[in-house]
């Protein structure tokens, strides 16, 4: 296997070459911190932590020449966005402000990681405190797009996105409270999934919105964030399900015309539509579906996540407000205007919401739809080329989810003529991750002839 | 801004960002009346009971 071809390994093809010994996890470690550098240009990352990654690669060859048991990521490099928190290495959250956080401790999230064998090569790059979704961050660079270098990764969870797209590392660390992992899995062509909300503890992750906050695994591959995700939520899922031609057979897939289909690209609309035949023609049954409770989500979100995060920056936007890069501090300041009459009534609207949806989702077993309404738009471009703004645009579709708890994951369906990719989005009922990312690992293998699913990012 | 405290850090802002910041609360807002409308009999939802699931 070239380099290359190992930089995009899965993660189970990686174990595999480390279990031969045709491979060490320090080799490993070097061909992935080299591969780090030579994407310096992407902004991918704010830390890249080679000394301790090769102190860990090193640490376990030595555990495997001993024979000792090896946990599930022996030796396998993964990221961490920089707002997850890492013991003794630097944790800034994109800001200036938290420039020289350093924690005394992993958040669990990664401390699962790492008790498998995970070896952390670095921290990546992130929308400001996670608050924003074009991920062009003032402090430490615009994540740029590996497919289109002029293009945003989309965020917040960007660094890790084009980190991935780009075959650096076989896992990344995200967090998700209006889209977070999903747009920049969209966006980039990588496979992100927000689980079921407080699935994997948001302890240690620097809050944006408690309410809405989660954090969930990010990979190249569907199997390798389920494995992720068994890991970082410590749950035991199968998601494989029955062989053959027609694997959906009996699945349920609700498709949900009004807000998730309207004003669309027609790339998008074509692919995700062409996704959905794709699952017909692997057994699913399409449902329609229409919850009119989506109209209040919006207004629901904003106002419990404008709130709680200008609750918890509170002190630091009224003393260091210029600190704080434009458009995050625009939404603090505006956070402190917010009554708390208001925030109640969003608390309030959100469980008719919740209870709308839980209704719905029983005569389906997954929603699918697209995950974003146009492929990457140019880095400083405000709009989308569906006519979208593009906070709202890139929300739009992906806001719902962490409004209702409900798990999620961004897949690739497709590229655009000029050659950016387009995401699929898979929904189920909450705990059902294993039902997602069984449909979703349905169609991706479906997808593996498909021109567009060999294509590689030039970088 | 009716039914929003006076805030001495408000005064301190320029002018074209105050507008933004307002704009985007009148709306914001008027998307929270239609939550009050949707919503008068139901309790808060607290996240907790959102926890994995239940």
């Amino acid at each position: 296997m070239s380099p290359v071809d190992v930089a995009f390994a899965s993660i189970g093809a990686v174990r595999e070459l480390l279990a031969r010994r045709e491979l060490s996890a320090l080799e490993l470690t070097r061909i992935q911190l080299e591969r780090a550098e030579s994407i310096a240009g992407l902004n991918a990352f704010i830390s890249i932590l080679a000394g301790s990654a090769l102190e860990e690669a090193r640490r376990c060859d030595e555990r495997m020449k001993e024979g000792a048991s090896l946990g599930r990521l022996h030796g396998v490099p993964v990221t961490a966005k920089d707002i997850v928190w890492s013991k003794g290495e630097r944790t800034t959250s994109g800001s200036r402000i938290a420039f020289d956080f350093v924690p005394d401790r992993d958040a669990p999230a990664l401390a699962r990681l790492r008790a498998e064998g995970a070896i952390l090569l670095g921290k990546t790059n992130l929308h400001e405190f996670a608050y924003g979704v074009s991920n062009v961050n003032p402090h430490y660079g615009a994540a740029r797009n590996p497919w289109k270098k002029d293009c945003i990764s989309g965020g917040s969870s960007g660094g890790s996105a084009v980190a991935l797209a780009a075959g650096v590392g076989y896992g990344s660390i995200g967090t998700d409270t209006g889209g977070s992992i999903r747009i920049p899995s969209s966006l980039c062509g990588t496979v992100g999934l927000k689980p079921t909300y407080g699935a994997i503890p948001r302890d240690g992750v620097t809050p944006l919105s408690w309410s809405l906050d989660h954090v969930g695994p990010m990979a190249r591959r569907v199997e390798d964030v389920a494995l992720l995700f068994e890991i970082m939520s410590g749950t035991k899922i199968d998601i494989r399900g029955s062989s053959g031609s027609l694997p959906l057979r009996g699945t349920r897939i609700g498709i949900h015309e009004r807000h998730f289909f309207e004003n669309l690209s027609p790339e998008v609309n074509e692919s995700a539509r062409g996704a959905i035949s794709r699952m017909e023609q692997l057994g699913a049954e399409p449902v329609a579906l229409d919850v009119p409770e989506i109209e209040l989500q919006a207004a629901c979100r904003n106002a419990i996540a404008f709130a709680e995060a200008s609750s918890y920056h509170e002190e630091n936007i009224k003393n260091r407000a210029q600190d704080y890069g434009e458009d995050t501090r625009e939404l603090l300041r505006l956070g402190l205007l917010i009554p708390a009459t208001d925030y109640i009534a969003a608390l309030r609207a959100r469980r008719r919401i919740v209870r709308a949806f839980r209704k719905a989702f029983l005569a389906i077993d997954v929603l699918v739809t697209p995950a974003t309404p146009a492929a990457a738009p140019p880095i400083g471009t405000s709009q989308l080329e569906n006519g979208d703004e593009l906070r709202f645009g890139l929300i739009r579709l992906v806001g719902p989810f962490n409004a209702i708890g409900f798990p999620a994951v961004a897949l690739p369906c497709g590229m655009s003529r000029d050659g950016r990719p387009l995401g699929l989005q898979i929904a189920s009922s909450p705990g059902c991750e294993a039902e997602l990312l069984r449909v979703a690992l349905a169609f991706q293998e479906s997808q593996s002839s498909s021109d567009w699913s060999r294509l590689r990012p030039a970088v | 801004m009716p039914g929003i405290p006076n805030q001495p850090w408000l005064d301190a802002l320029e002018e074209s960002e105050l507008e933004r910041i307002l704009e985007r609360l009148r709306v914001l807002r008027e998307g929270v009346s239609r939550l009050r409308a949707a919503a008068s009999s139901e309790e808060p939802l607290p996240a907790s009971e959102l926890e994995q699931g239940r």
